[in-house]
């Protein structure tokens, strides 16, 4: 009898009078969140009040200056911080927003909820340009057992190919569908937005928080189900640091073109444009040190493939940039876009919605080391092999840490212990065969190393502290000293 | 709802009047079958698992007599469901929340492997009755009526009008507690 069916028959056994309180329960004492006091009538009284007054501040400020915030931005105008802004640019007509039937909402909720579950649990991704081996898989797959898995992806020979794989490594489909993902990758989060229509529809931001990767997938509600739209990656432009989706705004206009923006930080982000019915990624903004006081924002134009043909089109200096930022006219300093008056797709009210920890631990229960059979070791594969990557840093960075200091996650639980580049899904270290695979929640980072067919550690970072687990003998002394 | 106590209920099992079967289908049937439903998804399966139950209580009361007769009889029902499940056909079918709640309780378990696995039983049952005597009443609750009720997520959702982020994180938390409460008590997880 296996442990997990113990547990069904003790808990089978659990004391009557809970199973009793559980039979008779037709309400939760706290109304599962939505418990009201006098306290809470309070807040709640306080709080409108306060949304009325900055509704009305930014409705004045939107009328006076004529500008204008996408969400999350908090610009400022004439020295003074609009807390929180109009949606709407006063040049442009507020669209009227008819609330959509809960029924809808609902189900788009409910069905961004199975959509994400319906993504693959196990990724693994190898970048053969990199590394210059066209039968990656092959090797892999006869070193490691991944009949467990649902999914695997993989990258074909060159950058325009991809597969995806069942567990027994057979293609079930390929390029161009996949073409652009990269990295092990979690669906992790998902937005839901209304056209006005009261007819919603899902982005699904798949985001692995590893360079050169994201993807996003848009359903629309097509009156009975919701159908898949778009599907596009982002990020792969970046070239270096991983990067995390900020916002993701779609924008419509009245010819019906789509445009999303995705933020990935405070300092880049990507403009995707509805062509024949799938995104594609336009352009892409960086400010030029990188950083969020840099002085100035270069602009590229998308070229063909990721990673290489990323064109400088642009330069602006911030305070033009900002000026830009704040409208609809922001687009105008893209190359290539639609014309006509964009207006921004409101998220639903109080709708928007993550998908919580239970989610995470659900897939984090499937990780792959219950998947990893034994297996001869591979013959590792020469440092020097790794040279084609586009930025060794990180790899040095990332084994250095291993090597020199340990776990370098442990002493910086930022995100730069991650950073690394997709060549490092897969790598060979002192002659073991290690599986990377990152899983990321909000702010819940997990990272799941087989290091060989025997051995795994798992690092978990969740509210500012790490948690680590092994069961490799050296890893674990190594942790044990570690506060 | 019937308007007959539990009392009254185990008066006629303890009388042998055979009325007590079909008072017990009316006051208990609706949520016997679901419980069974919940594992099994199957309704022929779960009709014969609730049959199996009302037959095992003919025979067990008397002597037995269950202090909660509804929560006695979920058990045995439960029990049914599980051995029928495990049995080959439900598990293999797929549907049921039986491979859905097996996967959440991944992790949060104690493995029993030894010559003492009887007496680890006892204690680790002991130690999760004593976690849930610990736990606020909602989360008890939720949790008893996700792993043993086998009720989904949204079942529980709809049930007390609660949403299912609350929810999966109201379970979520009980899992991690009793994980932990488990290793603090000395088991081996």
């Amino acid at each position: 009898m296996s442990k997990n069916h113990t547990m069904m028959d003790l808990l089978g056994r659990i004391n009557n009078k809970y199973i009793d309180e559980a039979t008779q329960a037709t309400k939760l004492s706290r109304a599962a969140g939505r418990r009201f006091s006098m306290s809470n009538v309070a807040v709640v009284v306080v709080g409108l009040a306060a949304i009325s007054i900055v509704t009305l501040m930014a409705f004045w400020l939107s009328n006076n200056f004529g500008e204008y915030h996408t969400p999350g931005q908090n610009g400022y105008e004439n020295g003074m911080q609009v807390p929180s802004p109009s949606p709407y640019p006063a040049e442009t007509p507020v669209p009227t927003v008819t609330p959509a039937p809960e029924g809808n909402i609902a189900r788009a909720h409910t069905a961004a909820q199975e959509l994400l579950m319906q993504y693959p649990t196990i990724f693994l991704n190898l970048m053969s340009r990199s590394i210059g081996l066209d039968n990656i898989w092959d090797q892999i797959r006869s070193h490691v057992d991944y009949t467990g898995a649902d999914f695997l992806w993989s990258w074909g020979s060159t950058m325009d190919e991809s597969y995806l794989m069942d567990g027994a490594g057979n293609i079930i489909t390929s390029a161009p569908f996949l073409i652009t993902v990269d990295g092990p990758a979690i669906a992790s989060r998902y937005f839901v937005f209304d056209e006005g229509d009261g007819i919603p529809f899902i982005i699904i931001d798949f985001h692995p928080h590893w360079v050169g990767s994201g993807r996003y997938h848009v359903y629309r509600f097509d009156g009975t189900d919701f159908v898949p739209i778009d599907s596009t990656a982002a990020n792969w432009h970046t070239g270096g640091g991983p990067m995390e989706a900020l916002s993701v705004q779609p924008f419509i206009s009245d010819a019906g073109d789509l445009i999303v923006t995705i933020e990935m930080s405070s300092w880049q982000g990507s403009v995707f444009v509805s062509e024949n019915g799938r995104l594609r990624p336009a352009a892409f903004y960086t400010f030029t040190m990188e950083h969020e006081w840099a002085d100035s924002v270069t602009i590229f134009r998308s070229g063909n493939t990721p990673y290489d043909s990323w064109e400088e089109y642009a330069q602006l200096t911030r305070e033009e940039f900002e000026a830009y930022r704040q409208t609809t006219a922001f687009f105008s300093i893209f190359p290539d876009m639609p014309d006509g008056d964009f207006r921004m797709l409101a998220p639903m009210p109080d709708l928007q919605a993550q998908l919580d920890a239970d989610v995470y631990q659900m897939l984090r229960e499937q990780t792959p080391e219950s998947t990893l059979v034994a297996a001869p070791p591979p013959t590792p594969i020469p440092r020097t092999q790794y040279r084609d990557v586009e930025d060794n840093r990180s790899f040095d960075y990332f084994m250095g840490n291993i090597r020199e200091t340990g776990i370098s996650i442990v002493t910086q639980p930022q995100y730069q212990p991650f950073y690394f580049d997709g060549v490092t899904s897969s790598m060979w270290f002192n002659g073991e065969y290690w599986v990377a695979s990152m899983y990321e929640f909000e702010s819940v980072y997990a990272r799941v190393m087989a290091m060989d067919q025997h051995h795994f550690w798992r690092a978990l970072y969740s509210n500012g502290r790490f948690v680590m687990e092994t069961n490799h003998p050296w890893l674990g002394e190594f942790f044990e000293g570690i506060p | 709802m019937i308007k007959i106590n539990d009392q009254q209920i185990l008066n006629l099992f303890l009388d042998r009047d055979e009325n007590a079967l079909g008072i017990t289908v009316q006051k208990y049937g609706r949520i016997l079958f679901k419980v069974a439903h919940n594992i099994l998804n199957n309704n022929q399966d779960a009709e014969e698992c609730v049959n199996d139950t009302l037959m095992q209580a003919w025979k067990v009361i008397p002597p037995k007599q269950p202090e909660f007769l509804g929560a006695y009889l979920a058990k045995i029902v439960r029990n049914f469901s599980l051995q029928r499940w495990r049995s080959g056909g439900a598990a293999k079918r797929g549907g049921g929340q039986g491979n859905l709640i097996l996967d959440e309780l991944q992790e949060t378990i104690p493995h029993p492997n030894s010559a003492e696995q009887g007496f680890e039983y006892a204690q680790t049952l002991r130690s999760i009755n004593v976690y849930l005597d610990k736990m606020d009443a909602d989360s008890r609750i939720v949790f008893v009526r996700r792993y043993f009720f086998g009720d989904s997520v949204q079942d529980i959702c709809t049930r007390f009008n609660a949403s299912p982020s609350k929810i999966k994180s109201m379970l979520f938390r009980a899992r991690q507690r009793l994980k932990t409460h488990l290793e603090k008590e000395g088991i081996v997880i």
